[in-house]
């Protein structure tokens, strides 16, 4: 091929996409004669029609070329070939080419990822040259290269010191830019590797790279790590290139270096003509495959070699894999995901055995005494709706308290006017080693649905291992399990974080005393224990919203038999507006809709003129709530001549099952584990104090109290068995927490 | 510290395997089918330990098993098959029973813990290590042991085979494989004279379960990270050959020359 320009050397370029075409116009500029071998048929012809053409901006030029797909191709053999092709299409290309290859003749894989090992089996290791290259270009038409500004281009032997072949090759390509010779060619490669991670993140949803490596960081530190743990375990010394030095993105490096280096990373990535990556291209513009798998496939082969985790990475590649198949899936939430991968803790930090077994061990040695103190507490009569029986209640809690736990650091009665009193009384850190000294607050009610005077009928009873009496469910069990857990801790000489007990006496009517100084006293903790009942066992980690509402209709009143058509009936529009409320019901949703009560009209033969509703409406997510308060305040009478008016509000707010709402059940699941039993979790309809906390973002871990049956019942009952287990447990999680 | 999911983890190696992870600060599920004798084991690792009992004959339990180890204690990162039968069973005397179960306990329930805890790593893209205990009779059985050493003979081809597999998962798969060591077990009483006789070896003493637990250690540890399907024979050498066999020349002859090779070679 040396026919065309003796004094230029001659050049091969397989695969004219982006890099290989730049490379092939920056040559044939320059006048070396050039060959590109492309397997796309409307490049090829683009190309010997017009010339290879690269666009800058709105200038084209353009350079004649000789161009031919590989089935065309006759010409001699090949001296010096620029490989460009995609990473999967390594083999097939070197397959083609190594037959043809001149003996003193190589091939410089101008690729992204690691082809060298690959070539270098096909060719022979002496006739392989490698190269770093990061060139944004794109191939936006047939024939035509958008050029992607200024880029890198290292080249050196595979495994030697740079030659003189290598130092020729630069030469040449000075025509396109800062060419370099380079003896450490895969420490640009690795250095790549860990950038490209994060820009093939990027493309896991659709917005500009530089933004999205700003806003998670989190990941593309982490993405980053796993490949340069591989690069160091291989004694690769990684090498800065562009405005990416890798040195800060290493396990374990200042985190201070780490910001600066990605204000400077994210600061030139937003001076770069094309702001979405070339994998993002390939989804969502071209729909093809993309080269990035094949590219890391053997980073995570080595690091499986070298026991290394590639967790995140793999994170990325199977995302982008799912988005071969369903572009129109990329979301934020993908990088979010990853973020969470990256931040969740290996393992929890939990108790050792001899800590849970001694706990377990001291509360079972102490179960009498836990069932003394609830048969004394139940004697204590405490209706939500009786303040002098409230009063007392109290009284007597703050005694059994100091009985129990000593003087606290801190007490506080919260007066109520209309509802009973609310207790708070702080316990101090005990032993912990956690760094974190926020309280765990420990939340229950002493009020119960039980009128005053129930006792008289239904007493306290203990047979065996059941319990019944009113309220030793909802909730005087858990109470009196939380006081022992605490108990057990300061007993056993185990750790346990800063405790805040807090007591309302109105939960049963719905907190409307309560519900704010409740969350003012739990207000900064790390966690919020509801000791109230378990829901057949399983702790509630999310409970609806409940909304109380009334609708009421007003027409107009008239005989109906002497003036039929006088009046507006208040009952018929109700009737009509009910059907319309029930449809506001959707069940996979979680939002239930019961009408309980309705009233309504005066006598048979009058027109009604009044009509009104009780809704009792529940929501699982605050999407729901919010849909529900805009349809009841849409609602709009069928029949003009009557008016609707909803009143009412929602009473509780929804309690979801958040990160931190689930962290925190995991914990709990793992420290039942270490106990012996098993511990699952429940969506419930109905609401707590749990729900105001939740809302007020601290999380909540609410079912923890007692075991048994029949809240609200005269099946009411618990277990004594389940007072030592969940006392138990209380306790581990205490400990559990104060050392993580 | 990574968590450790050990089946037969009351058994003479089980237990010492767990206590040996429990020395390296792992967090344990132990599993095996005896609660109290679970619980003993427990007593003894100092570090948070779940206890589960599991009758691995079930084909359900080995799955159940891995899930709830994973969901509650967290992901599992080592599995070490430690349970196993070992019937006295004439290979004349083989029914469809005692084979079926003998093979359910000692080559189904690793292989199906195996896949349980690959699928979950996988999905979650995390590494992951596997022992299965092995036997030195899975390449040389002994009367009345041939159900017990094809079971075992199984299972190292089971290991490579899943090593193979999962490899690119980052998920490593060996055995090892124990000589005769003392444990001290009722359900495997053993007479002092076939402990002399099988006991003998080129280190000169039984194996101690100890011994195999610290290589159970090793080898699912980043310290092996570049070992897969490899079956580690930890039998003091008892493999090696026939070391109690008498010496085929015993003539003073052969002593002589070596000796007095020795001796000229101090002279110069």
């Amino acid at each position: 091929m040396n026919d065309q320009s003796p004094e230029r050397a001659a050049y091969t370029v397989v695969g004219a996409g982006a890099i290989g075409g730049t490379l092939a116009h920056a040559l044939s500029r320059r006048g070396h004669p050039v060959t590109v071998i492309d397997t796309d048929r409307a490049h090829v012809d683009a190309i010997r029609a017009h010339g290879l053409v690269v666009a800058r901006g709105d200038k084209r030029t353009s350079v004649p070329v000789r161009a031919a797909t590989p089935e065309e191709y006759d010409a001699g053999p090949l001296d010096r070939v620029l490989l460009a092709v995609k990473a999967q299409a390594t083999r097939s290309a070197v397959e083609w080419i190594a037959p043809r290859l001149a003996p003193d003749g190589y091939v410089v894989s101008v690729q992204n990822g690691f082809n060298e090992d690959l070539i270098a089996s096909l060719v022979g290791p002496e006739r392989t040259v490698a190269a770093f290259v990061n060139i944004f270009a794109d191939v936006v038409e047939p024939g035509v290269v958008q050029d992607g500004g200024a880029g890198a281009l290292v080249i050196g032997e595979w495994g030697a010191p740079v030659s003189d072949r290598v130092r020729d090759l630069v030469a040449d390509l000075q025509s396109w830019g800062p060419a370099r010779a380079d003896d450490n060619v895969e420490g640009h490669l690795w250095a790549k590797a860990g950038f490209g991670a994060m820009l093939a993140a990027t493309a896991l949803t659709d917005a500009p790279m530089a933004d999205l490596i700003d806003r998670h960081r989190p990941s593309m530190a982490g993405l980053a790590e796993e490949i340069f743990a591989v690069a160091e375990r291989r004694g690769v010394t990684l090498e800065a290139f562009d405005a990416f030095d890798p040195e800060p993105f290493r396990h374990g490096a200042v985190p201070a270096a780490r910001d600066t280096a990605f204000d400077r990373l994210t600061a030139w990535l937003r001076t770069q003509t094309k702001d979405r990556s070339g994998i993002w291209r390939d989804l969502a513009v071209r729909h093809r495959p993309v080269e990035v798998t094949t590219h890391y496939a053997d980073v995570i082969t080595q690091a499986a070699g070298e026991g290394l985790p590639t967790i995140r990475l793999r994170a990325v590649l199977d995302g982008l894999r799912e988005l071969e198949c369903a572009p129109h899936t990329m979301s934020e939430a993908r990088l979010d995901a990853l973020d969470r991968l990256v931040q969740q803790p290996d393992h929890p930090q939990l108790p050792a055995r001899s800590q849970a077994a001694a706990v377990q061990r001291w509360l079972d040695d102490h179960r009498e005494e836990m069932v003394t103190d609830l048969a004394a507490y139940t004697a204590q009569g405490s209706s939500s709706d009786d303040l002098d029986a409230l009063t007392d209640c109290l009284a007597w809690l703050r005694d059994w308290l100091d009985r129990r736990l000593g003087t606290p650091e801190d007490e506080e009665i919260l007066p109520r006017a209309d509802a009973g009193d609310i207790l708070v009384r702080r316990y101090p850190v005990r032993g912990a080693t956690t760094a974190d000294s926020r309280a765990v607050t420990l939340v229950g009610h002493y009020d119960t649905v039980w009128p005053t005077g129930t006792l008289d009928t239904w007493p306290f009873r203990r047979e065996h291992d059941r319990i019944t009496g009113p309220g030793v469910f909802d909730m005087k069990a858990g109470l009196v399990q939380a006081v022992w857990a605490l108990r057990a801790l300061d007993e056993l000489g185990l750790p346990r974080p800063a405790c805040t007990l807090v007591l309302n006496g109105d939960e049963e009517t719905g907190s409307h005393a309560s519900h704010e100084a409740v969350v003012e006293a739990a207000a900064g903790s790390r966690l919020a224990m509801v000791f109230e009942a378990a829901a057949d066992g399983s702790i509630k980690t999310a409970r609806k919203g409940v909304g109380l509402f009334t609708l009421t209709v007003t027409g107009t009143e008239a005989h109906a038999g002497l003036d039929p058509t006088a009046g507006a009936s208040a009952v018929d529009e109700l009737a009509q507006q009910i059907l319309h409320v029930n449809r506001l019901r959707d069940h996979e949703a979680g939002t239930s809709v019961n009408v309980g009560v309705i009233e309504g009209g005066t006598r048979s033969n009058v027109t009604a003129g009044r009509a009104r509703a009780h809704l009792d409406i529940r929501v699982a997510s605050d999407a729901e709530r919010q849909r529900i308060t805009r349809a009841l305040a849409g609602l709009r009478p069928a029949d003009t001549r009557t008016r609707l008016e909803v009143t009412g509000d929602w009473n509780r707010p929804v309690f979801e099952r958040s990160a931190q709402v689930a962290e925190f059940a995991d914990l709990a699941t793992a420290c039942a584990e270490l106990l012996g039993f098993g511990l699952s979790e429940a969506s419930v309809g109905g609401a707590s104090d749990g729900n105001f906390l939740a809302a007020a973002g601290i999380p909540v871990l609410d079912g923890i109290g007692a075991v048994g049956s029949g809240a609200h019942a005269r099946s009411e009952n618990t277990s004594v068995s389940g007072m030592v287990e969940r006392a138990a447990l209380a306790a581990t999680v205490l400990v559990a927490l104060a050392g993580r | 510290m990574p968590h450790v999911l050990i089946t037969g983890a009351a058994g003479g190696i089980g237990s010492a395997i767990a206590e040996a992870f429990a020395a390296r600060g792992a967090t344990l599920t132990l599993a095996d089918r005896d609660l109290t004798a679970l619980e003993s084991t427990a007593a003894r690792c100092d570090v948070p330990t779940a206890v589960r009992t599991a009758d691995l004959a079930d084909p359900e339990a080995p799955a159940a098993l891995v899930d709830r180890a994973w969901s509650a204690l967290g992901p599992v990162d080592i599995l070490v098959n430690a349970a196993g039968l070992y019937p006295s069973l004439d290979m004349a005397d083989v029914d469809t029973a005692s084979w079926d179960r003998l093979f359910a306990v000692n080559l189904r329930a690793p292989v199906l813990t195996t896949a349980a805890f690959a699928r979950r790593a996988m999905a979650e893209h995390r590494p992951g290590a596997v022992v299965n205990i092995s036997s030195g009779s899975a390449q040389r059985s002994r009367p009345g042991g041939g159900p017990y050493a094809s079971s075992k003979a199984a299972l190292e081809m089971a290991t490579r085979a899943a090593a193979l597999e999962l490899g690119g998962h980052g998920i490593r798969v060996n055995a090892v494989s124990p000589g005769f060591v003392l444990v001290d077990s009722d359900c495997n009483p053993v007479s002092a004279e076939y402990a002399r006789a099988i006991g003998v070896n080129p280190l000169g003493r039984p194996g101690a379960p100890q011994d195999i637990a610290r290589a159970v250690c090793w080898i699912a540890g980043p310290e092996a990270s570049w070992i897969t399907g490899e079956v580690l024979r930890v039998d003091g050498g008892s493999s090696t050959g026939a070391h109690h066999l008498p010496r085929i020349w015993q003539t003073d002859d052969t002593r002589a020359i070596a000796v007095g090779t020795t001796t000229e070679e101090h002279t110069r």
